[in-house]
């Protein structure tokens, strides 16, 4: 199970470089559409996109559950993730420093992005025939939360045809790159108050 | 704040004690079992050991802790 453990962590770490290439290519060129043109685009997008995103994926999966369950595999995997040196007592203190102050940021940032993606906001202006009393703006704000975010879409449903100049219906942000923020965000701060009390 | 909860203030010798063995701080730290760092960080003074690391310490120079570590009360810490 170790020998598995070991070969998973492998793909995981050194597929890692080539999907930051893959998806530098994607964000650079039109990746998709080139791939029906040219061969060795083709093949690029199909290994990259699909075998390389693909198993990484499923390594990423299999690496968190496990981090999630075998506390010894959780204490190797993410003191190499974070560089946590805990060689001895004093190091262990500031471990455990860092880390309080990392779990306090980090809960200051989740309360702050949930504010965020509570409140809503639009700044409009009316047509002439719709306004009422010689009101040619329209400013409304609301605060909504749902359990659901299909049901975020139905928000703020307009009447009226309006000429939005600002509109703010919660975080612009999809999950993923929430999430993905959050994890480069714990791994900062948490190097980050290490250096501060070493 | 009462007398018992003054903060204190630890101060030690260990510099000095070092320095009569003439050891440097990565030898005294293999010695001990601890890194350099917290050699550093105890004789600045910006590190308190715990009980067991200063029982070490005091078997190592073979002195007694005392002789190493003293407190020093800070009388001026009392809110009026």
């Amino acid at each position: 199970m170790k020998k598995f453990d070991a070969i998973v962590m492998k793909a995981f770490l050194y597929e890692l470089p080539v999907l930051v290439v893959f998806i530098l290519t994607c964000m650079i060129m039109p990746l998709e559409k080139m791939a029906q043109e040219n061969f060795y685009v083709n093949l690029w997008y199909q290994f990259g996109g699909f075998y390389i995103f693909g198993s990484w994926l499923f390594t990423a999966l299999y690496i968190s559950m496990k981090l999630l369950l075998a506390p010894d595999f959780r204490q190797l995997v993410l003191a190499k993730l974070t560089f946590m040196r805990e060689r001895d007592e004093r190091e262990v203190g500031l471990t455990g420093q860092a880390a309080k102050n990392t779990m306090l940021t980090t809960l200051a940032a989740l309360i702050f992005l949930f504010c965020l993606s509570c409140v809503q906001f639009s700044y409009a202006r009316v047509p002439a025939e719709f306004a009422a009393q010689g009101n040619s703006k329209v400013m409304s704000w609301g605060i909504g939360f749902s359990l659901s975010s299909h049901e975020n879409e139905t928000s703020l449903k307009q009447e009226q045809p309006l000429d939005k100049v600002i509109e703010y219906n919660g975080l612009p942000l999809s999950t993923s790159a929430i999430l993905l923020g959050l994890i480069g965000w714990h791994i900062f701060s948490y190097n980050h108050y290490m250096r501060k009390y070493e | 704040m009462g007398k018992l909860e003054q903060q204190l203030t630890i101060m030690n010798r260990l510099h000095i004690l070092r320095a009569e063995k003439r050891l440097t701080q990565e030898q005294l730290a293999k010695a001990i079992g601890v890194t350099r760092a917290t050699i550093i960080a105890m004789e600045g003074g910006g590190y308190n050991p715990s009980l067991e690391l200063a029982f070490r310490l005091a078997r190592f120079f073979a002195k007694d802790i005392s002789d190493i570590f003293w407190v020093e009360e800070e009388k001026n810490n009392e809110k009026i």
